[in-house]
């Protein structure tokens, strides 16, 4: 009686799960066990704009919500509930809150969220902000969030973004917006984010990376410290006049190397200026391109500029942590780098990139944060006149104003009093505007891809092996995963 | 007075003694290196930290107190004394349910018999093996789908219970399996004859779990107090994963987000900050141990094998 | 949710059924109220555990029938292709074996040592109680902050030991790219981690044991060692079996300090099998990948605990010197 009792128990409710679990996922995907037609899912999206363009007739009142992250954030809940606290803790700690545009702003997420909300109640949208933290978190609670269908109309992130937009999470920006964008929009801000033809995502400001030298050590090893470096051969013969000067005090340096995200958006700027790829269109890996083969020796001559193991360590932050103290000479790295330089007391000069012999210029976006609509963000409509808020000529006067970051508006950047209050990070700015690239997603098993790429770059570095034999065994295992 | 007093002073003094106090001195100061450093490297600056070489024992040269204010005040926007309010109130629930379930369990599966009970509890048991990591997903969507809940039909269309109380409440009285087989362990050792005169005075179930067993199970009932209240005072994953609202949020939850506005995007991360946070977080989690650690001892040894 | 790691330090030994002999018709009687009341009492509970923890896993395990890459694909039935993958793809099965050897390897250092650490703390010392919460605060430490302690002091860098290293003449050395300190450190910090709770349950089956027994060992002659081999260490066997399942079931499912210590590295040797599912569900959405790892690292470690049980009991059974109760 009893086993009859908890086993039926048991089937009951083993049943009723797979039915609900089935049910729940079957309101996107059909029914879960057959083949399925790959365009399905598409069909299912595009049926669901049609029944969110109800909520969201312009002239109601919208509140949609918001993903922020650490740059702009000021907190979670209904944005004009957030001011007032944060402007008294904002005083308290003795920072100026005031801001006038053309003028240096001390407090900018507050004033962010004030133009933005601004802006946004013109059109009758209130914000509510959510916080879904950065990195390896928010990756998680936006993965779980798109799967279940609850995501905010607004979601932010960085080098998971490009993979979502692939996986056709998002919602592409209307065509109008998108022709704007193009025209009057720094590439660096969208191009990472473009797909098909097609917009996904945008960055407030997003930053690419340049040449930065410690002059102090550049001098010790009788290196003009004014002039900029233009040629990848100049980079490495400097670099190793460095690290013969340092005598083990401090060295050449270069770019950081590892096998991660980091390393990869750091050099990718090399591997692009050299016109080598990761991937093909179709995500299919391309490693073993002979442009590739000579970026990788540049990083293997560098590497010896280094203290042993420094340049391939997966922590970043020992990395950039050896710059910081004044041990490393040459960095390659995003715009922050200027007002750290100011911080740590380095006196840091500041160029583009040197080039490749048959290089041109191009970069890689890093550190930047998307801006992007899902799919299923319940009021579409108000969420792209956020975006559109993001790039209005107010938000990029207060970029531009802040000074960590250059604007992505042409109008704002390209005004000759930009270049004169700002030459640095015009400097950046000219450098956004090249042949900006995101780092490509592969067509399956992304992670494990770049980590075959990664593990090859750190065995050229860390073995004397043929750079070509290595990179030719990388793009075999890497095609095994993929196809 | 003093004869005794010496006397223990030179039981202390035995080489075998003197060596232990040595050996566990020795060792446990090294164990308690890390916390040392954090709190020292609470006293940072973040420019300091990054620009200077951080020794063995890190004493910041310019000493500032912001990141404690931050811990204990927290920033505008997010009020550290409420995420301490809510979680004390969800340690004490979910310490309240781990007790009632594994005491309850516990004597079902130490003193009923029924047919594939042996097999059922190994059956339970089996589950503490598979790897929490792959439940995430699959609970994330069950809460979402969770009928007639948060503007759901019966399964779509709401955001289910996520991102309410519920995501709490229902997160308490499941089964506490570990605690249970503890309880069972310990109830198998008291003699039958105590339930069977207690049946004869006219005592039911109820009673006889509560009156009669329960009293001899205080020490495990710390045990399990502890160790869950433990568990959910730095579980980050829940409150993290299913709620996003303010008024929601917990310490470790609210640490972690913290913390990752101190790692915005392509910015030295602020490891002071980060470090004195993550300190906040266990601090408290050191008192309930340091309170009830007696107890953690003498429970265990009270399942001990005798009998 | 977290429940299930909840009272993870509870000993286990084998259940001792002594329910005195009744009469037949009593005893069916008996049976039958039995388990009505266990019916009234586990059903309610068995349900919230099937909605919180069990239906969602066994969703994960259903996932690994499926190939399902990418979030906004619809998953695709693919029968055992995912297990096949499993033992075929030196990724997977070399992380289920490293996963198995370093829990084993940081299992062991952990009991052994705080097997000394307990002894040495059941002595008649002042201030115990001051020991065991010292030994004791690693655990209750968040892993991210800690990890990223240890980090400083092994930067190749500027890290403390290499400066030490440095100061006295001697070359830095790279421990992130040498196996050998990758699984030297991830193993150091575990059992940092680990060795004040091992050595609280120690301490707890040591003062289990009863004292009269070892009156009776020194009647009989037995020295320190003696009594240590004839009554500490058999009466302490059903404690060992418990906290070595739950401290090997927790050693194979590391993967946090993995994560912020090597990150794999180097070339992937230290990568764990519960990284590379982490890795799988939320870095690739190859969920049906994830599913079946899940499900064939749970049936290995159950399997092996059922044995180690098994073995465990039944030796326990055949070698026990009989524990009289203490008068």
């Amino acid at each position: 009686m009893n086993r009859t009792k908890i086993t039926s128990l048991l089937v009951t409710a083993l049943l009723t799960f797979s039915l609900t679990a089935c049910g729940g996922n079957n309101n996107s995907n059909g029914s879960s066990n057959q083949p399925q037609n790959p365009t399905e899912p598409t069909e299912s999206a595009s049926a669901e704009p049609a029944e969110s363009t109800g909520t969201t007739a312009s002239g109601n009142p919208v509140t949609i919500t918001v993903l922020n992250e650490g740059a702009v954030g000021i907190g979670v809940g209904k944005m004009e509930d957030l001011f007032a606290p944060k402007e008294k803790e904002l005083k308290g700690n003795g920072i100026d809150i005031t801001y006038t545009p053309g003028n240096p702003v001390e407090a900018f997420p507050l004033h962010y969220q004030k133009i933005m909300s601004g802006k946004l109640k013109e059109k009758n949208i209130s914000i509510k902000a959510e916080d879904w933290g950065w990195g390896e978190p928010l990756i998680q609670k936006e993965t779980a969030g798109f799967l279940a269908k609850n995501v905010p109309d607004i979601i932010v992130g960085e080098t998971q973004m490009p993979g979502f937009a692939q996986q056709g999470l998002l919602e592409p920006f209307p065509d109008a917006m998108a022709d704007e964008i193009r025209n009057n929009v720094s590439p660096a801000a969208w191009k990472p984010m473009e797909h098909e033809g097609k917009i996904y995502g945008l960055a407030l400001q997003p930053g690419v990376s340049s040449l930065y030298w410690n002059k102090k050590l550049v001098k010790e090893a009788g290196i003009d410290p004014e002039k900029p470096i233009t040629s990848w051969q100049e980079l490495a013969d400097n670099s190793k006049k460095v690290t013969e000067a340092g005598k083990g005090k401090f060295y050449g340096g270069g770019v950081y190397g590892a096998p991660n995200f980091g390393g990869y958006l750091r050099y990718g700027a090399l591997v692009a200026i050299n016109g080598g790829t990761f991937a093909d269109a179709n995500g299919q890996p391309t490693f073993n391109s002979d442009a590739n083969v000579e970026t990788v020796n540049l990083l293997r001559e560098l590497n010896a500029d280094h203290p042993a193991g420094l340049m391939v360590n997966n922590n970043e932050g020992t990395y950039f942590d050896a710059w910081t103290k004044g041990q490393t000479a040459y960095l390659i790295d995003g715009p922050w780098q200027v007002q750290q330089c100011k911080d740590n007391g380095l006196d840091c000069g500041m160029s583009p990139i040197p080039l490749s012999p048959s290089g041109e210029a191009a970069n890689v976006t890093i550190g930047a944060a998307f801006n992007s609509v899902p799919k299923d963000a319940k009021n579409k409509e108000a969420a792209f006149e956020y975006i559109k808020a993001m790039y209005s000529k107010e938000v990029q006067q207060l970029v531009a104003d802040s000074n960590v970051r250059s604007p992505i508006l042409k109008e704002i950047a390209e005004a000759p009093e930009y270049k004169e209050k700002h030459p640095e990070m015009y400097l950046h700015y000219q450098a956004m505007s090249g042949n900006v690239q995101g780092l490509p997603t592969f067509a399956k098993d992304n992670s494990k891809v770049w980590q075959i790429w990664g593990d090859a770059v750190v065995k050229s570095l860390m073995t004397k092996g043929d750079v070509k034999a290595i990179l030719d065994d990388a793009q075999k295992r890497a095609e095994q995963v993929t196809k | 007075m003093k004869d005794t007093l010496s006397r223990k002073v030179a039981v202390q003094l035995k080489p075998g003694n003197l060596f232990a106090h040595i050996v566990l001195l020795g060792i446990g100061l090294v164990l308690l290196y890390p916390l040392v450093f954090m709190i020292l490297a609470g006293f940072y600056t973040k420019t300091e930290f990054t620009s200077s070489i951080i020794g063995l024992i890190p004493i910041a040269k310019a000493p500032t107190l912001d990141n404690f204010t931050v811990l204990f005040s927290g920033t505008a926007d997010s009020s550290i004394q409420r995420y301490f309010v809510n979680s004390g109130y969800r340690t004490m629930y979910n310490t309240f349910w781990a007790l009632l379930t594994s005491l309850l369990a516990g004597y079902v599966f130490a003193r009923l018999r029924f047919k594939w009970k042996d097999q059922l509890f190994l059956i339970l048991l089996g589950t503490q093996m598979i790897p929490g990591t792959i439940a995430l997903i699959p609970t994330y969507l069950e809460f979402a789908r969770w009928p007639f809940a948060g503007g759901n039909d019966i399964f779509t269309g709401g955001k289910g219970i996520l991102d309410t109380w519920w995501v709490y409440f229902i997160g308490g009285p499941s089964l506490n399996i570990m605690g249970a087989f503890l309880v069972k362990q310990s109830i198998e050792k008291i003699p039958y004859e105590l339930d069977e005169a207690a049946k004869v005075d006219g005592a039911g179930t109820l009673r006889i779990i509560f009156q009669i067993l329960l009293p001899l199970q205080m020490p495990i009932m710390a045990f399990i107090a502890i160790t869950t209240a433990l568990a959910t005072w730095n579980d980050f994953a829940t409150p993290f994963f299913y709620t996003s609202s303010d008024k929601l949020q917990t310490l470790p939850a609210a640490i972690t987000r913290l913390s990752s506005a101190a790692a915005s995007p392509g910015a030295i991360p602020n490891w002071p900050l980060i470090i004195t946070l993550g300190l906040g977080m266990t601090i408290p989690a050191l008192l309930i141990f340091f309170f009830f650690q007696k107890y953690i001892v003498q429970g265990l040894a009270n399942t001990g094998i005798k009998g | 949710m977290n429940d299930r790691k909840a009272v993870e330090t509870a000993p286990l030994h084998l259940p001792v059924t002594n329910v005195s002999t009744k009469s037949s018709l009593k005893k069916f009687a008996v049976r039958h109220k039995d388990a009505l009341i266990a019916t009234a009492i586990l059903s309610p509970m068995i349900l919230w555990w099937l909605v919180l923890s069990g239906f969602p896993t066994m969703f994960g395990f259903f996932l690994g029938f499926f190939e399902w890459i990418g979030i906004a694909d619809s998953p695709k039935f693919i029968w055992f292709d995912n297990y096949v993958r499993f033992f075929q793809d030196p990724l997977y099965y070399e992380a289920l074996w490293r996963s198995i050897w370093l829990g084993g390897l940081v299992t062991g250092i952990t009991l052994i040592a705080g097997f000394g650490a307990a002894i040495l703390m059941n002595m008649p010392l002042f201030g115990k109680g001051v020991y065991r919460s010292i030994w004791y605060i690693p655990a209750v430490t968040s892993t991210v902050a800690t990890t990223q302690i240890f980090n400083l002091l092994l930067d190749t860098n500027n890290g403390v030991i290499n400066n030490f290293l440095k100061s006295i003449g001697k070359e830095p050395i790279v421990w992130q790219y040498s196996v050998f300190w990758g699984v030297f450190w991830i193993v150091v910090y575990s059992v940092w981690k680990g060795v004040g709770g091992a050595a609280l349950i120690w301490l707890a089956g040591l003062q289990s044991v009863d004292v009269s027994l070892y009156e009776a060992a020194e009647i009989d002659g037995a020295g320190r060692w003696g009594k240590m081999r004839y009554v500490t260490l058999p009466g302490l066997k059903p404690i060992a079996t418990y906290i070595v399942i739950t401290s090997l079931i927790g050693a194979i499912q590391i993967y946090e300090q993995v994560l912020f210590m090597t990150g794999g590295g180097p070339y992937g040797k230290t990568e764990v099998l519960v990284f590379r599912i982490y890795r799988d569900a939320f870095w690739d959405f190859n969920l049906g990948m994830a599913g079946a790892s899940s499900l064939i690292m749970a049936v290995v470690v159950f399997v092996g605990t059922v044995f180690y049980y098994r073995w465990s009991t039944n030796s326990d059974r055949s070698s026990t010197i009989p524990i009289k109760r203490r008068s």
